[in-house]
C-alpha cells in the first residue's frame, strides 16, 4: 500500500553525503528559528509571570492607549496618556470596590554606568496590596515623602542598599527598604509613592488606576463596576485581569511573527537547499522512475516517494534542529542573561515551539519537493527511460 | 494475450524535420505465441516495443490487446494495463538499485495490490523459474548481465502478465549468456501462457522465438523460421 515510502527511505540513504547536506539545512533553519522564537516564547512566560505578581481585577487605562507591555516592561512605552487622578477616589467609591490604587511608572538612570531603572509609583499603603507577592526583606515600606524601595537584584548591581541615596531627575530619594526577589523585572525595579512619582514626572495624571473588588469571584459584580466606571468615566479603557493579559499575550504574538519573519531567511535557504537536493537526484534517477511507470506506477506513487523522501530528511532535520535549537536558546538566554546580569531566563522553548519547529520542517520538505516530484511524475515515461 | 497492431505510426518531430520510425507497420500475434522483432539499430525496434506496451502512444494507428484498443484509453486505464496485462524487460535490466533482489520482484505486486499474503512465495517461484533461488537477498548491483536479466523476466512475470514484452534482452550479454537466457524465455513462453514479443538485433536470439518479424523502414515484414 504504502510502498513509496520504504522506496523513498531507501533512496535517501543512497547519497549520503548530499542527504546530510540537507538535513544539515534544515536543521540550521530550525535551530535558527527555535533558538530566536523562543525568546518570544520567554518573554510571554515572563508578561503572565510579571502580570499574575499582581493582584488587579480590573485595569483601568487612559482612552485609546494602545497595549503597553505590562508591568515594569511597560515603564518605557508608557507615553504621555494618563488618567485623572480624581477617578481613583471616585472609583473606591463604588459600591463593590475593595481597594484601589493609581500607578505610574519612570524611568530613572542610576550608578556610574547610568544603568535604566524602572520606577514604580504607588500608593504607599497599596504596595502589599496589589502586589502581594513582593514582600519587603529589609527596612521598611516607604512612608515619607521621597522613600523608596529598592529591587534586590539592582541593589546588587549598583552597589547600593539601605540608607543610601538614589538619584532620580536630581531628586534624592531615601532608600528604606529592599524587597525579596520575585524573580522577575520587579527584582530591577524600585518602588517610590504615587505621590514623589507623579511630582518627579511633573503631573497630575496616573498612567493605570488598579482595582480589586471585594468578591472577585463573582464576575458579576466585576462586570457591573466595569459598567459603572465605564459610564461615569468616558475618557478611560477599562479591563479585566484576563483582557489585559490577552493584550500582553497579543503582543507577544506580534514579537513572535516578528522572529519568524527574521528567521524566513534561513528557512528560504532550507528550502532552496532541500530542492536542489531533490532536484539533483530526480534527474539523477529519471530512469528508475521511467522503469517504474513502465512497470505500472503511478504518477501519484512518484510523487508520493520524492515527496516522502525530502519529508525524511526535512524530518530528520527538524528533529536535530529541535535539540539543537534547544542547546541555542539555553545558551543565548546565558549570554543575555550574563551580559544584561538577569536573575531570570529570557528564553524558552516551549512545547508548542517545538511542535512548530517541526511542522516548519515538514513545510521545508514539502515545498522543496513539490517541483521535483511534479517534474519526476510528469516526465514521459519514454523520455524518463532514455534519460543520460 | 494475443496482440492487433494496424496501421500503427510513430512519428517524432526533430530539429532536422519529421522522423517516421514506425510507418504503417501491421501485426498480429495470437495468445501464446512467442515472436522475434528483427532490426538494425535505430530502426525503431524499441519505439515499437514502448507502443505495444502502452509507455508511449502513436501517432497514428491502433494497438488492440485481447481485441481491446488500448492507445486511446486514458492513462490511468494505461496504467492499469501496464501494471497487471503486461510485462516488460530492459535491454539494460533497469531492477532498482535500493532494492534487493527479491524485493524487486515483489515490487510489481505492491504496486497493484495483487497476490496478498502470498507474495513472496511467489517472488521465490519465479526466482526458481529463472534459476537464482539463492540470489533472492542481494542487491542487483552485485550480480553479473545476465543473472540481472533473469531476475528482471521474474519481475515482469510478478502479476501474471497475459503479454511479455523484452528490448533486446540479450543485447548486453555474452553468446553463451544469450543462449541461456533465450532457454529461459523459450521456457516461461511453454510453461507460463505468456504471449512473448521480443526485439533483437541478434539472429541467434530471434531463432529461439516461433516466428521471426522484421522492421524495416517503419513497417514489418514477418516470415517462418
Ligand atoms: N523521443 C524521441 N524523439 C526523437 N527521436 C527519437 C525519440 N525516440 C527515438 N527516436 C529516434 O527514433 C529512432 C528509433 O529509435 P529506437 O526505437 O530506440 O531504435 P532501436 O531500438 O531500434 O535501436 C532513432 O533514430 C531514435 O533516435
Ligand atoms: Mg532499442
Amino acid at each position: 500500500m504504502f510502498v513509496f515510502i520504504s522506496l523513498a527511505q531507501k533512496n535517501v540513504t543512497r547519497k549520503k553525503e548530499r542527504s546530510a547536506l540537507t538535513i544539515i539545512g534544515v536543521l540550521l533553519a530550525v535551530a535558527a528559528t527555535i533558538s530566536l522564537v523562543s525568546i518570544a516564547e520567554g518573554l510571554y512566560e515572563r508578561l503572565n509571570y510579571e502580570i499574575n505578581l499582581q493582584d488587579v481585577d480590573i485595569y483601568v487605562l487612559p482612552k485609546s492607549s494602545s497595549f503597553l507591555p505590562a508591568g515594569s516592561m511597560g515603564a518605557i512605552g508608557s507615553g504621555s496618556l494618563i488618567v485623572s487622578r480624581e477617578y481613583i477616589n471616585q472609583i473606591k467609591s463604588i459600591a463593590g470596590v475593595k481597594d484601589v490604587t493609581g500607578i505610574t511608572r519612570l524611568l530613572a538612570t542610576a550608578g556610574k554606568e547610568k544603568v535604566g531603572v524602572v520606577v514604580w509609583g504607588i500608593i504607599p499603603d497599596k504596595m502589599n496590596i496589589f502586589f502581594p507577592k513582593i514582600e519587603i526583606q529589609e527596612g521598611d515600606f516607604f512612608q515619607k515623602t521621597n522613600d523608596l524601595i529598592i529591587g534586590p537584584q539592582i541593589s546588587r548591581e549598583l552597589k547600593i542598599d539601605i540608607e543610601n541615596q538614589f538619584p532620580i531627575s536630581q531628586v534624592n530619594f531615601n532608600i528604606v527598604g529592599k524587597t525579596y526577589p520575585v524573580y522577575s523585572f520587579e527584582d530591577y525595579a524600585c518602588f517610590i509613592s504615587l505621590d514623589d512619582a507623579l511630582t518627579v514626572q511633573r503631573t497630575q495624571g496616573v498612567q493605570e488606576i488598579w482595582v480589586q473588588v471585594a468578591d472577585d469571584s463573582s464576575s458579576g459584580e466585576i462586570d457591573n463596576i466595569i459598567k459603572t466606571i465605564r459610564k461615569e468615566m468616558k475618557d478611560v479603557t477599562v479591563k479585566t485581569k484576563v483582557e489585559y493579559l490577552g493584550d500582553a499575550n497579543h503582543f507577544v504574538a506580534l514579537v513572535r511573527l516578528l522572529q519568524y519573519a527574521i528567521s524566513a531567511i534561513g528557512i528560504l535557504i532550507a528550502i532552496t537547499a532541500s530542492m536542489n537536493t531533490m532536484l539533483m537526484s530526480t534527474y539523477e534517477r529519471m530512469d528508475e522512475f521511467g522503469t517504474l511507470r513502465a512497470i505500472g506506477a503511478s504518477r501519484f506513487f512518484i510523487f508520493s516517494m520524492v515527496l516522502f523522501e525530502s519529508l525524511f530528511l526535512s524530518f530528520i532535520g527538524g528533529i536535530l534542529g529541535v535539540l539543537l535549537g534547544f542547546l541555542g536558546s539555553g545558551l543565548f538566554n546565558d549570554a543575555i542573561v550574563t551580559l544584561l546580569k538577569l536573575s531570570f531566563p529570557v528564553s524558552k522553548v516551549t512545547f508548542r515551539l517545538i511542535i512548530e519547529a517541526l511542522m516548519l520542517s515538514i513545510g521545508v520538505g514539502l515545498l522543496g519537493a513539490l517541483i521535483p516530484a511534479f517534474i519526476a511524475s510528469r516526465m514521459e515515461i519514454i523520455k524518463a527511460l532514455r534519460w543520460e | 494475450m494475443n496482440v492487433r497492431v494496424q496501421n500503427l505510426r510513430k512519428y517524432f518531430e526533430t530539429s532536422a524535420g519529421v522522423l517516421k520510425v514506425i510507418d504503417n507497420a501491421n501485426l498480429t500475434v495470437e495468445k501464446g505465441d512467442f515472436i522475434a522483432i528483427m532490426g538494425s539499430s535505430g530502426c525503431g525496434k524499441s519505439t515499437l516495443l514502448f507502443l505495444l506496451g502502452c509507455i508511449d502512444v502513436p501517432t497514428f494507428g491502433s494497438i488492440y490487446l485481447d481485441n481491446v484498443e488500448v492507445t486511446e484509453a486514458d492513462e490511468s486505464t494505461r496504467e492499469k494495463i501496464r501494471l497487471y496485462n503486461i510485462g516488460f524487460v530492459f535491454q539494460n535490466y533497469n531492477l532498482l538499485p535500493t532494492l534487493t533482489v527479491l524485493e524487486n520482484i515483489i515490487l510489481p505486486m505492491q504496486l497493484g495490490d495483487t497476490f496478498k499474503g502470498q507474495r513472496e512465495a511467489r517472488a521465490l517461484a519465479l526466482l526458481r523459474v529463472v534459476g537464482l533461488e539463492d540470489k533472492r537477498d542481494d542487491k542487483p548491483t552485485n550480480l553479473s548481465g545476465g543473472q540481472q536479466q533473469r531476475i528482471a523476466i521474474a519481475r515482469a512475470l510478478a502479476n501474471k502478465p497475459g503479454l511479455l514484452l523484452a528490448d533486446e534482452p540479450t543485447g548486453n550479454l555474452d553468446a553463451k549468456t544469450s543462449r541461456e537466457l533465450m532457454q529461459v524465455l523459450r521456457s516461461i513462453n511453454e510453461t507460463q501462457e505468456v504471449t512473448l514479443v521480443m526485439v533483437t538485433h541478434d539472429p541467434k536470439s530471434a531463432s529461439v522465438a516461433n516466428r521471426i518479424f522484421y522492421l524495416e523502414n517503419g513497417q514489418l515484414r514477418g516470415t517462418l523460421v
